[in-house]
């Protein structure tokens, strides 16, 4: 087989265990554990705000990305929708970008 | 009980299905162009078999670029696993929203678990849980992934390089408008700030651990202020 083919399968593998074991394991009985209710927001906050703040691993700095998503929160909190909102965040990114 | 729930799609299942997938359609089809631009010349048409059967943008994208720096197959296969391990914590979110388990429709809409799907999944099935809402909301954003691929590969020479670099912001503005839209209380303020700062902070460590280590701090913490405010 392929080298290229057998590293996608195993990535596959392990990409496909975390995903499927707790599922499988796990019970609706966990519902009482109070704090497992904040994982959504929790995670979109870890996702958004180092790609917002970060411009490489350890440096936080205002950057264009910090304005575009101060733009993109604006928008959201105003409209409520999702699309319009991205629209605004990649038109705000872009525009700040090559424009200023 | 009413195995009804779990079998059938009702008549407005799909259509709601496809409108809550769309924005992510939008999203996945233009980064994984950009996937497939960029993979095009390092291993062509694999590309699109790494889309299919890895389906993550993130590892995806790191595990391309490990390859164009000639990384050794072991450490690649670890960094994947690594980066993808924050799915745990949605996996186990999500399983304690279903009451009723059919195993093999488990392992199906378990495949399709991402940022994005999960984003969405959450909040519909927390007031409704359907497995063939969530294997339909899964399917379509993994359909749009996969052929999203294929056309960067098939077009990519004809795409500004300008407008490749910023379309994955489209996905932190997506989970921006679904913060806003989820946040409710001062508690949930409070989770926000601190898994935000918390992953900023700890952005130097192997990616994917940032996110694990401050969500589940975030959780926690909440959870402690929850009962402190009550």
């Amino acid at each position: 087989m392929d080298e290229i083919v057998l590293l996608i399968l195993c990535m596959a593998l392990v990409t496909y265990i975390p995903r499927v074991l707790p599922m499988l394991a796990l019970s609706e009985k966990l519902q009482s554990l109070k704090f497992l209710k904040y994982i959504p927001i929790a995670i979109f906050a870890s996702l958004v705000f180092p790609d917002l703040l970060l411009v490489d691993t350890q440096t936080i700095a205002v950057n264009e990305k910090t304005f575009a998503g101060v733009v993109a929160l604006i928008v959201a909190w105003k409209t409520r929708n999702i699309l319009i909102t991205m629209v605004a965040g990649l038109l705000a990114l872009y525009a700040i970008i090559n424009w200023l | 009980m009413d195995d009804k729930n779990y079998s059938t799609v009702q008549r407005g299942g799909i259509k709601e299905c496809v409108t809550d997938a769309f924005p992510i359609m939008v999203g996945y089809f233009s980064i994984s162009v950009a996937f497939g631009v960029l993979a095009h010349e390092y291993i062509g048409w694999y590309a699109v078999l790494m889309s299919a059967l890895v389906f993550a943008g993130a590892s995806q994208f790191i595990a391309l670029q490990m390859i164009m720096q000639k990384s050794t197959a072991p450490l690649i296969v670890l960094t994947t696993f690594l980066v993808n391990l924050r799915h745990i914590l949605m996996s186990s979110y999500l399983a304690t929203l279903y009451r009723k388990k059919n195993p093999l429709k488990m392992a199906l809409v378990s495949f399709g678990i991402t940022d994005e799907t999960f984003a969405i999944a959450s909040r519909k099935l927390k007031e409704k849980p359907d497995a063939n809402y969530h294997l339909c909301l899964n399917f379509l954003c993994y359909a749009s992934w996969v052929s999203g691929t294929v056309v960067g590969i098939l077009f990519g020479n004809i795409i500004p390089l300008s407008i490749i670099d910023i379309l994955p912001f489209a996905l932190t503005t997506l989970f921006i408008s679904l913060l806003v839209l989820s946040v409710r209380t001062k508690v949930d303020i409070a989770v926000v700030v601190i898994a935000g700062i918390t992953a900023t902070l700890l952005g130097f460590l192997p990616k994917g651990w940032n996110i694990i280590i401050a969500t589940l701090l975030a959780c926690f913490l909440g959870g402690v202020l929850e009962k402190w405010t009550k």
